[in-house]
């Protein structure tokens, strides 16, 4: 018996050090010379979540690149900027968007649920060292492998094709949203401060903002956060608290534009939290304005 | 809880962990029975209720045999389980199947029945232990077999869970005894387990999915596709259902084999069979069987004329159809299958013996003989996989067309070297238990771990998805 359990341990043990190998191997041959420049002009980056995504029209400046995505936690915009401020000096600037999706620990789904691990693993592995890997594997082992899976598929598809456009291919970018959300916005609950809840915040993503921060501070680069508009109506505005908290105790030198109650109209959004092309045209316009300015 | 699955992996390293912790058979049974509830219980803890039906009614009409000689009380015994088994089997199989098949009849004579189908799930698992227990109710009243008085051990002869939900169907008088004995590691044989649970994955989660892939593709938007398109279709499902069905076979017969359990051997190479007749007795062997011995042979076989055995044959084939689910393609396939051996009862196999032997033309009609078998197998599935008669129908004539000559769509020869390897691996170790039984055995040990570390790899790789079986919704 002793035999045999010595066996499976020693069989398991070699498999996972010989997948460990071939996962290193494929991702280590996708990086190509070149792999993560960006254009020179853009000399200032918009990244974070869906509410940046839908708010800041990058095709109104020319030195600003909105590579903002839907769900992205600060552990993925991480490892966006991880390999793009070494390769790219010519940045100078990045916006982040800060808000209360963000801090509380409700975030961390977005980092290692099936759903994101899936969509956001198969980008995002080439850029992760084996700290980030064990973190995903540690919280959703099943996810993980089964995210890797996908990730190996397609890193061997892209290294066939043309892996050096990888860094153009699915990183974010600004989208327009076409609906009205008024109607909805009119009929929904308003929230109070009475409705406040104190939720408990997510180390994991705070950390990687302050990696973040800290990257940015390396390599000479501004790093602004901000907060786009959002409706009054907001879920999100339950833990206002909870947020500011956050903001004063541990970003309070950082700076920090906060957009969220700047004043918009109905018809300006898709939904509670997301600016539609009208709104995006309005606050764009603000946005440049303080570029300008500042 | 699929055998493709972390769940499982964990599940079965605590069941085998407990389970040889214990020296007494009757704890170790008693672990077993519980893994096997919990096991069950993962697909849907109310049906638990149903096996325990089962379970206790057989083990009851079991003690009531052991306690009368008379051959009155004896018939209702066994008609009392053949009844609550069967009634069981039909209520959750079929009975919105005869609904719907009788109200078609009545509606085509213009009548309305106005009968109403019930919202019913079919439990995992039932085709197969309702046939198990039945196995050993039939054998205690053929007195083939002593009751048992053991409950536990009983039990776990029922719901081993290995062999649960997609078989092999164990006949009491093999499976049973062994629960009724001390059990004692075996280093040999729990190696032996392993690598045939590798080979069943591997079969499974490689060689399936790849030819699933295809087939699925083609088989659902078959109204797009050429004749060529179609037939490829057709040999990807053939060779997906056997990679699949004996792929859960091995694994089941190797996961026994960690805990000192034999089962019975389900697929004996069936695609290198060189009549109909052969392949049936290497398909499935389980069920066929158990439909020769509890069937067939008790209407009596081949013994009362030609035209009787004839009958007989063709009544095993509809019912084995039948029991494949509630559709009328399982049962047309079913007789199509009684078509093809029909010939061979009548006729006999002499023909083909003839051409047994060493000669190259012996060999030569042997190769084109099980490529003329596979070929009508493979016709078979056709009607097996459509989702009913008209699209088996449309499939069918669109193949038999000028187009099954064009080329076929493109991409549909991903994974084929790896389809031939498999085929060829599996050509070279016939004679052994199971496809993987001979490999490497020579090999220094070195190169046979690469050979195990390279498809394990693969089939954590493979794992994106969790693909159940196909016999699990039988």
């Amino acid at each position: 018996m002793r035999k045999f359990i010595t066996e499976i341990a020693l069989f398991v043990l070699v498999t996972a050090v010989t997948f460990g190998g071939v996962v290193y191997l494929v991702n280590h041959l996708l990086i190509v010379e070149g792999f993560y420049e960006l254009e020179e002009e853009h000399t200032t980056l918009v990244l974070g979540d869906s509410h940046p995504e839908c708010a800041i029209d990058d095709r109104e400046f020319k030195s600003v690149r909105n590579y903002s995505q839907s769900g992205e936690s600060y552990f993925y915009t991480y490892q966006k900027v991880r390999k793009w401020l070494p390769n790219n000096e010519h940045v100078k600037t990045i916006f982040l968007e800060f808000n209360a999706g963000q801090v509380l620990t409700s975030v961390n789904a977005s980092i290692w649920d099936d759903e994101h691990l899936s969509a956001k693993l198969p980008k995002y592995s080439t850029c992760m060292d084996f700290g980030d890997h064990m973190l995903l594997l540690v919280n959703n082992p099943l996810g993980y492998v089964n995210a890797l899976a996908l990730t190996m598929e397609q890193n061997w598809q892209l290294r066939k094709d043309s892996a050096d456009h990888f860094h153009e291919f699915g990183w974010g970018t600004y989208i327009t949203l076409e609906n009205d959300g008024s109607e909805k916005l009119k009929t929904a609950l308003p929230f109070t401060l009475a409705m406040e809840e104190v939720q408990s915040v997510s180390e994991t993503n705070l950390y990687y903002l302050d990696k973040i921060i800290a990257l940015c501070k390396a390599h000479d680069v501004r790093c602004v956060l901000i907060r786009c508009p959002v409706h009054i109506k907001y879920s999100g505005i339950r833990y206002e608290s909870t947020f500011q908290h956050v903001l004063q105790t541990r970003y309070a030198e950082q700076e920090f534009l906060d957009y969220a109650t700047m004043p918009m109209r109905l018809d300006e959004f898709a939904d509670e939290h997301h600016l539609n092309v009208r709104g995006s045209k309005r606050f764009t316009e603000a946005f440049k304005k303080h570029l300008i300015t500042h | 809880m699929l055998f493709n699955s972390l769940d499982f992996a964990v599940f079965l390293g605590v069941v085998f962990g407990t389970h040889w912790m214990l020296r007494n058979y009757r704890l170790q049974n008693a672990i077993l029975l519980i893994a096997s509830y919990v096991f069950y219980a993962w697909w849907d803890w109310r049906f638990l209720s149903l096996i325990l039906v089962s379970t206790l009614v057989d083990f009851f009409v079991g003690l009531g045999f052991r306690k009368t000689e008379d051959v009155t009380r004896r018939k209702w015994l066994l008609a009392l389980s053949v009844g609550v088994n069967l009634s069981l089997l039909a209520f959750f199989k079929y009975f919105n199947f005869f609904i719907d098949s009788a109200m078609k009849i009545a509606s085509r004579t213009g009548v309305d029945l106005g009968w109403d189908t019930l919202n019913i799930i079919l439990p995992v698992g039932i085709s197969f232990y309702t046939f198990q227990t039945l196995s050993y109710s039939i054998d205690v009243y053929r007195k083939k077999l002593t009751p048992c008085t053991d409950v536990i051990a009983f039990a776990t002869f029922v719901g081993f869970f290995p062999q649960l939900v997609a078989g092999p169907i164990e006949k009491a008088q093999h499976l049973l005894p062994q629960f009724l004995q001390k059990r004692s590691f075996d280093y040999t044989q729990a190696r032996e387990g392993m690598r045939q649970m590798l080979w069943g994955l591997f079969k499974k989660m490689i060689i399936a999915e790849i030819c699933a892939t295809h087939a699925n593709l083609i088989f659902d938007n078959s109204s797009i596709y050429s004749g060529s398109t179609l037939a490829l279709g057709t040999i990807y499902f053939t060779i997906q259902i056997y990679c699949d069905f004996s792929g859960y076979s091995d694994i089941a017969i190797g996961t026994g084999k960690l805990f000192g359990v034999r089962l019975s051997k389900n697929f004996d190479f069936p695609f290198f069979s060189k009549s109909i007749a052969a392949f049936w007795r290497r398909w499935h062997i389980s069920l066929y069987d158990w439909f020769k011995d509890y069937v067939y042979i008790p209407l009596g076989g081949g013994q009362r004329g030609l035209f009787r055995k004839v009958l007989h044959v063709i009544l095993i084939f509809f019912l084995s159809g039948l029991w494949h689910g509630a559709n009328f393609t399982y049962v047309t396939w079913g007789l199509l299958h009684a078509l093809y051996v029909v010939p061979v009862v009548v006729l006999g196999d002499s023909l083909h013996k003839a051409f047994i032997g060493n000669t190259f033309l012996k060999k030569t009609i042997n190769f084109l003989s099980a490529l003329g078998t596979f070929m009508l197998v493979a016709f078979a599935f056709i009607i097996f996989r459509a989702k009913n008669l008209d699209h088996a129908e449309a499939i069918i004539k669109t193949t038999f067309t000028s187009s099954l000559f064009e080329p076929p769509i493109e991409g549909l020869w991903y994974g084929w070297p790896l389809v031939i390897g498999f085929f060829i691996v599996e050509w070279f170790n016939r004679k052994y238990e199971y496809g993987f039984a001979g490999f490497g055995k020579s090999w220094p040990r070195a190169l046979r771990w690469s050979v195990y570390v390279a498809m394990a790899v693969a089939l954590v790789l493979s794992s994106g998805t969790e693909e159940e079986f196909i016999y699990f919704q039988f």
